[in-house]
């Protein structure tokens, strides 16, 4: 496994992390899970000290000898910055028709504040970054 | 991109040249270990200049590393 692509599935795990803590802080679990919460929590800042850990530690190990990124690096990166921008794209325009539609022909639509436009364009922006690197392992797996 | 379009002789060569290791031969062309892994395998083609460079360090032409299939 290269470099870029530990890289890529740290980047993804701390990025689920980052998810999943941004939702049961934000959100929360119903209170019958009230106890699930806490450990899904715990196991969440886990998972993202493991993959920073990690991250850290291969950037400390540096094989002088070994490319850091070379040119399929860089043509699987871009197949995955081109999927996550497909993704926000369609994502953005989805909102911004949302507000549109509320503003014009006072439909009610599911973003019905300010704080929820927040909420989805924050979970938006950290799914493309999960896009990203889910394309990226799928490439470096398949080729 | 397209998978087995470039056949490639790639590790015959290496084992033609005092058994070079793909770490050696990515060394020597300034790619990681798993792109010539990639490449001996048909999964991934190489940039022209890429190629050239691996040509060169068997010291053949193109066409004895990399042969197109239609």
């Amino acid at each position: 496994m290269s470099k870029q692509e530990i890289y890529a599935w740290t980047s993804l795990l701390s990025s689920i992390a980052i998810l999943g803590f941004y939702g049961l802080t934000m959100f929360g679990l119903p209170s019958e899970w009230a106890a699930i919460e806490n450990q899904l929590s715990s196991v969440l800042f886990k998972i993202f000290l493991f993959a920073l850990i990690v991250e850290v530690g291969i950037g400390i190990l540096k094989n002088k000898h070994e490319v850091e990124k070379d040119e399929r690096d860089e043509k699987i990166a871009g197949k995955g910055f081109k999927n996550a921008y497909y993704f926000l794209a369609i994502a953005v325009s989805f909102v911004l028709f949302q507000v549109i539609m509320d503003n014009i022909f006072s439909y009610a639509p599911f973003i019905y504040s300010t704080l929820s436009l927040i909420h989805l364009l924050v979970v938006t922006l950290v799914l493309s970054s999960i896009v990203n690197r889910t394309t990226q392992i799928y490439f470096y797996r398949k080729m | 991109m397209k998978d087995k379009k470039v056949a490639n002789n790639i590790r015959t060569l290496r084992f033609q040249n005092g058994e070079m290791t793909q770490a050696e031969l990515a060394e020597k062309v300034g790619v990681t270990r798993q792109t010539i892994n990639a490449l001996e395998a048909a999964k991934y083609s190489p940039s022209l200049e890429l190629a050239f460079k691996i040509a060169h360090v068997f010291g053949v032409g193109l066409e004895e590393v990399f042969q197109y299939q239609d």
